[in-house]
């Protein structure tokens, strides 16, 4: 499981997260709660899987402006 | 809270993103963000030299200072080709990374913004000679240089003094003026088309050929006929008209306090403050830096009193928000196990100044207890370190450093060992543990009456 903490965009980041699939790896969504969700992933590395995550948020145009944290859970 | 949340996400953060993702403000960030190499060979070679020549020498240790000469010299010639020269690097990195943001090639870019920059700078050298005989200035005019009220001008040579800080707007200007039109005719189409059996890199700089002429002509162009009309190199008057108002305007209390506040505010509600300000924080109070520890170097006394490394020196202890004084006070005082849990995981990171496992963890974002001290406790300490630093109690930072070096020692390094600056770095954050603490226990007995446990009410 791996988590993304964000006061702001969390649905579009869950969106961003659902409709990622590369290397075999995909998220999708186990909770979410205020400011935290929760995914699992198909990648058996989690911290890799985390870092692909923070990537592919951080290519969508909002998010510079966005402070946020992904993390393995 | 929720109904401001929304507001944010349907008003605010939609201008921040458009803001973060101008492809100027983008390239512009990171231009700054890539000479980081630079700046930082700089600044070491700079408090090296400081600790092994500058202060030495003021405490009398001339054969210390005589055996080290071979460092020193290393450390100067490290300093001259680096911060010295900075306005070039921040050049290159500008064309490159303002080419790059518009999928054409950098590498152009970048020789094409560098190429605009000589051309706007002076490039005539003038040094102060005052006294020469007749004969000396018989001399130099015949070699091509000029001699009038004691200085002395030497054509078509840059001084380096005009390759450094004093010069950045001039990169800043001339290079997007320049990227911008070879960009455009790139988009336009408008290049020399090389056949497939051509080698690429022959044929990529065949193609930039036509848009770097022209964006070149067009520098040259308006350099020329400023000068026609004026007399003056428009390098020079750039920095005399533009930058130097502006740089001082950064000196204003009222604009230092503003951005530390702002700061705050992004980072409450969740959006990226720094990175959102960057443009702002780097053009104005990264170039001041660059600017004192140029002056530091040569000796000279410093031209500007609060720069981008004092926010890091004297305000974001632990990270934005000085959030490492709020991990001591919940260690110390508070009654919450989750917070505790936190400050303990979190105080690690701290100490290198990444605090989002606090500003998420406990959280801070959206917390309405923690609210009032994030934003008080960094503009209070701002206003004290600002007031401090202009009365002239402590010296101005002078040095760039890592902006993970721990708190206090932070603040001794970037004002080159002035013990003062830690002694500011410390108080300030005894009163920043003393806002902060208050709403810790506050925070403490919310749990408390949560879990129904009387005993800490």
């Amino acid at each position: 499981m791996i988590f993304v903490n964000s006061a702001l965009y969390l649905d579009k980041m869950v969106a961003v997260l659902e409709a990622y699939d590369q290397d075999g790896v995909t998220f999708k969504l186990q909770s979410k709660q205020g400011m935290r969700a929760t995914f699992a992933t198909t990648g058996t590395d989690l911290d890799a899987a985390a870092k692909a995550a923070k990537a592919e948020i951080k290519k969508q145009s909002w998010a510079s402006a966005i402070l946020f944290q992904v993390g393995v859970a | 809270m929720q109904a401001i949340m929304n507001l944010l996400e349907k008003y605010v953060v939609p201008v921040a993103a458009k803001i973060g993702s101008i492809p100027w403000l983008v390239a512009l960030r990171d231009s700054f963000i890539a000479t980081l190499p630079i700046t930082m060979a700089g600044s070491l070679a700079t408090l090296l030299n400081a600790l092994l020549s500058t202060y030495p020498a003021q405490w009398g240790m001339d054969g210390f200072v005589n055996a080290v000469q071979p460092i020193i010299q290393i450390d100067t010639v490290v300093s001259i080709g680096s911060l010295t020269i900075f306005a070039v690097f921040f050049a290159a990195m500008w064309g490159y990374h303002l080419a790059e943001a518009y999928q054409v090639d950098g590498v152009a870019g970048t020789l094409i913004s560098l190429s605009a920059f000589f051309m706007g700078i002076n490039s005539n050298a003038s040094l102060a000679v005052p006294g020469l005989s007749k004969g000396a200035v018989k001399t130099l005019t015949t070699a091509g240089a000029t001699y009038a009220n004691g200085s002395l001008t030497v054509p078509n040579a840059f001084a380096t003094g005009n390759l450094g800080s004093a010069s950045l707007f001039t990169a800043m200007i001339f290079g997007a003026i320049a990227t911008v039109v070879y960009i455009w005719l790139m988009k336009k189409d408008i290049s020399i088309k090389m056949p497939d059996t051509v080698p690429p890199a022959v044929s990529k700089a065949f193609t930039t050929l036509i848009p770097g002429i022209a964006a070149l002509y067009v520098i040259a162009i308006i350099t020329y006929l400023f000068q026609a009309f004026t007399g003056q190199a428009f390098g020079d008057w750039l920095s005399a008209t533009i930058q130097a108002p502006l740089l001082h305007a950064g000196q204003g209390a009222g604009m230092v306090l503003l951005v530390s506040l702002l700061v705050q505010v992004f980072w409450f509600f969740g959006i990226h403050g720094p990175n959102v300000l960057a443009p702002i924080l780097e053009s104005i109070w990264g170039t001041s830096q660059i600017a004192n520890i140029q002056a530091f170097q040569h000796g000279d006394a410093l031209p500007y009193k609060w720069v981008r490394g004092s926010f890091d020196a004297y305000v974001w202890f632990g990270g934005s928000g000085g959030t490492i004084v709020l991990l001591i006070a919940i260690l110390i005082f508070s009654k919450r196990a989750d917070e505790k849990a936190v400050a303990k995981l979190a105080f690690a990171p701290g100490l290198f100044n990444i605090n989002e496992p606090v500003m998420f963890g406990l959280p801070i974002v959206l917390n309405a207890i923690y609210f009032i001290p994030f934003i008080v406790a960094p503009v209070l300490n701002t206003a004290i370190a600002y007031f401090v630093t202009v009365a002239g109690w402590v010296g101005p930072v002078k040095i760039a450093v890592p902006w993970i070096t721990p708190p206090i020692l932070n603040a001794l390094m970037a004002t080159g060992f002035d013990w003062r600056a830690a002694v500011l770095a410390l108080v300030n954050m005894i009163i920043a543990f003393f806002i902060w603490l208050p709403f810790v226990m506050a925070s403490s007995r919310v749990q408390v009456d949560e879990s129904g446990n009387p005993t800490a009410a």
